[in-house]
């Protein structure tokens, strides 16, 4: 079997249904990495035997008369969740040998399904900001982002259809705009984080990196236990809220490209109207970076003091401060988060979807991982948010457009992003032919 | 008695350093919190540490003051635990 830049996970599950083998889909795309990864260094860890023996049980199942909505779709994992026998190690050289007893929940759920394992994708040292190893496979002296580094990229390489990230601030969307390839947070508390390594509790998120929507659908009703069952879809003329003040804060041709997807939805029946947010964007950032330093300086604050020599220095720093912050400053923030998400919720109700960028500019060089702050409002309220690669830059860069949907509406904002794909194109891939 | 809206955030918290206990209230300027962190800074890690996280103490001194300014009645909206709580029910 061939797979390219391009070849969906309905492809894969599709043809294995019908009779491919597993063990060739697994072998074109070891193949694939083998070729390309040592440019691109998504990958922490890859297992050709365990990868191959998966594989071959997925055909013996296929030959017992099993056929599963994934079956044999290659998927990687970011290298914080854990896959029974394979090493989760963060990015952090003392977690070398730390192999995991069991699969991860949405792992488990995957496989449930049909899915293998294909590698471990790099991640920023516990996700958080010193750059992941990972080029960007548009340009390999930009960044992929973080913390997804590899998971990101991975797919926009066609290295993987389908891969996991996690977000706490912004390292599931970011990575998204930056490779050029779709991805998707749900609502909070949807994806199990049971077998993940937490790095804030009440802010982090798993989430899809695929080809395109459709995948990312059915990646998503797979773990949620979804397949089959009807879609609430948006109403005919989807009213969509295009926030202006992220607008403003983004560079030229990603503001331009943003107003263009506008007026492009507009053209197409959907009613986008300009908005602002309900409470300011300054308040949102610094509830979310308070939380954010208070909970991750209590999780790594002793195992920094034991082993401060192999901490990055972004992390190490961002502990050190926020173990400094009082518990009132703590208590306060997290009060205003549920004003916040309350004031928020009601706001969402008159609106199918929020527009704007998913990130502020295109791709940055590759010692940062860019802006954060425009993938923060779905992380601290835990809304559903999906990243679509719309555009690219006078550079030949990606730019992506941002949707989020009200709480507990995962489907219908997949829904919606699957329709709005349908009038406006998604990019093409990254031209590889230069890493051969 | 007290007036409950001059309650409400004017104690928001304090921080305890080498020099006075410095209270956070919507009165508090950026350079006043960066100060009291400071100090703290240098109780915990001492002089060159503090100017090796100096970015971040600023940073967070400045997400504080954006904080102090939003008051919230005291008997009303709990801290949001909704998380916490949700992934220990899932896991």
């Amino acid at each position: 079997m061939t797979i390219d830049l391009g070849t969906t996970a309905r492809d894969i599950a599709r043809q294995v249904q019908a009779g491919e083998s597993v063990q060739d889909v697994a072998d074109a795309l070891l193949e694939r990495i083998d070729r390309y990864d040592n440019h691109i260094q998504a990958f922490a860890t890859v297992r050709p035997d365990a990868v191959r023996a998966e594989a071959t049980w997925l055909d013996a199942r296929r030959d017992q008369g099993a056929r599963l909505p994934l079956h044999g779709v290659p998927v990687g994992v970011k290298d914080i969740i854990d896959v029974a026998g394979w090493p989760t190690m963060a990015g952090f050289e003392p977690f070398q040998n730390n192999i995991a007893d069991h699969d991860a929940a949405i792992v488990e759920a995957l496989r449930a399904q049909g899915a293998f394992v294909i590698g471990k994708t790099h991640t920023t040292q516990f996700a958080v900001g010193d750059p992941a190893p990972t080029r960007n496979p548009w340009d390999l002296e930009k960044s992929p982002a973080g913390s997804s580094a590899g998971s990101g990229a991975a797919v926009a390489a066609g290295m993987a259809p389908v891969t996991l990230g996690s977000q706490t601030a912004g390292s599931m969307l970011r990575p998204a705009a930056f490779n050029g390839v779709v991805g998707f947070k749900p609502t909070f508390g949807w994806f199990p984080l049971d077998g993940v390594l937490p790095l804030c509790w009440s802010l982090d998120h798993l989430g899809i990196y695929a080809e395109d929507v459709s995948d990312v659908f059915l990646v998503y009703d797979a773990i949620t236990g979804n397949i089959g069952k009807p879609v609430a879809y948006p109403s005919a003329t989807p009213r969509i809220g295009l926030l202006t003040e992220f607008l403003e804060m983004s560079s030229p041709d990603v503001a331009s490209h943003l107003r263009s997807v506008a007026a492009n939805l507009s053209s197409e029946g959907f009613e986008v109207v300009e908005t602002s947010l309900p409470k300011p964007f300054e308040l949102i950032f610094a509830v979310h970076q308070v939380i954010f330093a208070a909970e991750m300086s209590a999780l790594h604050g002793s195992n920094l003091d034991r082993h401060r020599a192999y901490y990055g220095p972004r992390i190490a720093t961002a502990v050190d401060a926020g173990r400094l912050l009082p518990a009132g400053g703590l208590v306060h923030a997290q009060r205003l988060r549920r004003a916040l998400t309350e004031t928020f919720d009601r706001f969402l109700s008159t609106w199918d979807a929020l527009l704007f960028p998913t990130a502020s500019t295109e791709p940055c060089d590759i010692s940062e991982t860019g802006d954060r702050r425009f993938q923060i409002l779905a992380t601290l309220l835990g809304l559903p948010a999906i990243s679509l690669p719309t555009g690219l830059s006078e550079n030949r860069l990606p730019i992506a457009t941002q949707l989020i949907g009200q709480r507990n509406e995962d489907r219908r904002l997949l829904a919606m992003a699957e329709r709005i794909t349908e009038v406006i194109s998604l990019i093409g891939k990254p031209d590889l032919s230069r890493l051969d | 008695m007290l007036r409950r809206p001059d309650w409400l955030v004017s104690h928001t918290c304090r921080f305890f350093g080498k020099d006075q206990p410095v209270k956070l209230t919507r009165d508090s300027t950026t350079l006043a919190i960066e100060r009291a962190l400071r100090s703290s800074s240098e109780l915990a890690y001492g002089a060159e540490r503090t100017e090796e996280i100096a970015e971040q103490i600023r940073h967070l001194a400045e997400m504080l003051h954006e904080l102090a300014q939003s008051r919230l009645d005291l008997t009303g909206i709990p801290p949001d635990t909704t998380g916490i709580k949700d992934r220990t029910a899932r896991s």
